[in-house]
């Protein structure tokens, strides 16, 4: 290959993606490309690579390979995805860059949680983090980066279905600003009874309220006005602790706050 | 860098930087159709076919489209499919404006090829993004729907032949 002020690999297989990322220091591997501006200086495609775009789905979850364009995601449609995440990827910019952006891309950008965050931290998604003699899965609610010479390669997704589930995008459409992040709700009831509950928020403040959500299972339904407003306000104490030190639009936090009362509205 | 692709159904080599865009690199091939509009990916003037689904070529890296399929409105009107929409879009009015014709006609073809019996509501989806000059999103929706009859015609019309 000719070399240029920009050295752009190309991997066929897993093993040629390995032996390139070993072999050349400081090399990036890049998906739809939809995010950046410019090219790295040094990057790999893992569009060649047939194995990381493969989605199958298996009785109680779905596996999609990180190279996945989230087009065939929206392809598979409701019966075969929950609402939570197809609703997430409809959120996405346009038809059109939904051809070239993938589902990696989407979770391993840098500096950003992007609109899919949200819906997959609340189904419990796991990341299958590859090395060439190792092999780990990370919950996405633990998931800080993928370590040095390992690869993101696979998406579990839990498919269970859910009685109410809510999903928003904040912020401007098909533009990623200070004042975008995505909002996800889901919740089980059986017999007057909340079972099951996450409540995902992802942006420039990200957390799955963990705490929130244990005190509302098990809860008798349906909840009061005043229930729901002191449910709303730990769920406002849990954001401003998970935004300590962070810069956010205050706007954010008002919309949550109005996202997590209408969700729980639903429930009664 | 030397970048092969099947380009309008013609295996060729591009030379250019990893970096450019596939809108620049098309547009020096002398492939007019593919006009630069936002460069952000959202007003479908850019619109090509890569790998046989419509993608702003504004946000592409060539390199990224290395061994990859890219065919162009140049192309692409030579096929039964355009003489469909074509159709379907001058029975809705649609005069074709020269502008943002790639972005309408791969959106129509896209809805046209992926779904057995598309919708308003379900097209409108589809090309309220485009930022069309010469038309609205409810004429364009029209002048699918009319499109979408033409091709149901025209594949009859061939089925029959065939028996």
């Amino acid at each position: 290959m000719q070399k240029t002020e920009h050295t752009f690999f190309f991997a066929k297989t897993i093993a040629e993606l390995f032996y390139q990322l070993k072999s050349v220091s400081g090399l990036q591997i890049v998906g739809g490309c939809t995010r950046i501006e410019n090219v790295p200086d040094k990057a790999i495609s893992i569009r060649g690579i047939p194995e990381l775009a493969v989605i199958t789905k298996h009785e109680r979850y779905l596996d999609c390979g990180p190279g996945v364009v989230l087009s065939d995601i929206l392809a598979l449609g409701r019966t075969r995805v929950p609402d939570v995440f197809l609703d997430a990827v409809q959120s996405v910019a346009n038809p059109l860059v939904r051809n070239l952006a993938t589902m990696g891309g989407n979770i391993c950008a840098p500096g950003i949680k992007l609109s899919l965050y949200a819906s997959l931290l609340a189904l419990d998604t796991h990341l299958e983090l590859r090395s060439p003699l190792d092999t780990m899965y990370v919950p996405l609610l633990n998931f800080t980066g993928v370590p040095q010479g390992f690869i993101l390669s696979n998406i579990r997704i839990p498919l269970n279905d859910w009685d109410i589930s809510v999903f928003r995008r904040l912020g401007p459409d098909h533009k990623i600003r200070d004042t975008s992040a995505s909002f996800a709700f889901l919740a089980d009831n059986d017999k007057s009874m909340i079972t099951n509950v996450k409540l995902a928020f992802s942006g420039p403040v990200t957390f799955r309220s963990l705490e929130l959500e244990n005190r509302l299972i098990g809860t008798r339904l349906p909840l009061t006005p005043k229930d729901i407003s002191t449910l709303v306000d730990i769920a406002g104490k849990q954001f401003d602790k998970s935004a300590e030190g962070i810069q956010h639009n205050p706007i954010l936090r008002r919309q949550f706050l109005n996202l997590t009362r209408y969700s729980f509205e639903q429930l009664t | 860098m030397k970048i092969p692709v099947t380009l309008n159904d013609t295996k060729i080599v591009l030379e250019a930087e990893p970096g450019d865009k596939l809108l620049n690199v098309l547009r020096r091939q002398n492939l007019l159709s593919v006009k630069c509009g936002c460069s952000k990916g959202h007003c479908g003037a850019c619109t090509v076919l890569l790998d046989g689904k419509p993608v702003p070529s504004c946000i592409v890296p060539v390199a990224l489209s290395r061994d990859s399929k890219i065919t162009t409105l140049e192309y692409f009107s030579k096929s039964e499919e355009y003489q469909d929409i074509l159709s379907g879009f001058k029975k809705a009015g649609i005069t074709m404006c020269g502008f943002c014709n790639a972005g309408k006609v791969f959106s129509a073809w896209h809805i046209l090829s992926t779904s057995m019996k598309p919708d308003r509501k379900m097209i409108c989806e589809e090309v309220q993004h485009l930022s069309l000059c010469c038309t609205n999103t409810d004429i364009l929706i029209n002048g699918i729907l009319y499109a979408f009859d033409f091709k149901v015609q025209r594949m009859g019309a061939q089925k029959n032949a065939k028996n």
